[in-house]
């Protein structure tokens, strides 16, 4: 099963999204990564501030930190591999590399159902 | 290696002077392709910066056309989720309105050399996702 293995920067939690001044990029992505383990993604986060240690262990994230700085962050690795580095990744990118069956879009569920100007 | 166009353009005079804003963020741009070029070269890409002036004529038509960075072919405010804005500007741009850079509630005149860094990173691991068709 595909791995992937996403470096937060320094947050004030597992998940950054406590506080009153919540970034909505970090919303947003705790609850596409919450979708994506509940239909079997095997994703796991490492916080910065947590687990440093996680860090300095992967050759890439580390040498990306060395070369760039925290701008980098967040650097996703799928399988060990560098994915994605500087933003967080959409929920088309969890499901393009857990091989997920993609979630219908709203859009096209208003359409199957709607026609014209009537709609149910 | 492979390569990623990192596009700069901005007005220039007929006196050859241009803005402050451009010329801050001509100053950013070149900072950010060293540190660029230092964080992708294991991953086995080089930025290739083109910079390329845009006359008075052509400012005037489209006025955002004037110090925007265009990073493998697409606006840093692609690659960060960002929007287009304008603002006053200075002389050398009279009574037009200038392109600014929203970025995560914030707005920038001179677009700082992290948030070109930032959309420089993306855009190269974009290239390297072997998932992505495009």
């Amino acid at each position: 099963m595909t791995t992937i293995q996403v470096f937060d920067p320094a947050m004030c939690c597992n998940t950054g999204v406590c506080g009153v001044d919540v970034d909505q990029s970090l919303v947003t992505f705790a609850a596409d990564v919450d979708w994506a383990q509940q239909n079997g993604a095997q994703i796991e986060r490492f916080n910065l501030s947590q687990q440093p240690m996680a860090f300095a262990e992967s050759a890439i994230v580390k040498g990306l930190l060395e070369r760039t700085g925290q701008t980098v962050l967040p650097v996703t690795l799928v399988d060990g591999q560098l994915a994605l580095a500087g933003r967080y990744p959409s929920r088309d990118d969890l499901v393009r590399w857990a091989g997920l069956q993609p979630q219908p879009s709203e859009t096209k569920e208003a359409a199957s159902c709607c026609s014209g100007s009537r709609c149910c | 290696m492979r390569h990623l166009p990192i596009l700069w353009q901005r007005l220039v005079s007929e006196q050859g002077t241009t803005c402050p804003r451009c010329h801050s963020t001509g100053e950013e741009v070149q900072r950010a392709v060293k540190t660029l070029k230092l964080a992708l070269e294991p991953l086995g890409i080089e930025p290739e910066l083109q910079v390329t002036e845009i006359d008075e004529v052509t400012f005037l038509k489209d006025p955002l056309q004037s110090n925007q960075v265009l990073i493998g072919g697409q606006t840093i405010e692609h690659w960060l989720g960002g929007q287009t804005g304008s603002s006053r500007c200075c002389n050398e741009c009279g009574d037009n309105d200038c392109r600014t850079v929203e970025v995560g509630g914030q707005s920038y005149d001179v677009i700082p050399e992290d948030l070109l860094v930032r959309a420089g990173v993306i855009a190269a691991t974009r290239m390297l996702d072997p998932t992505l068709s495009a």
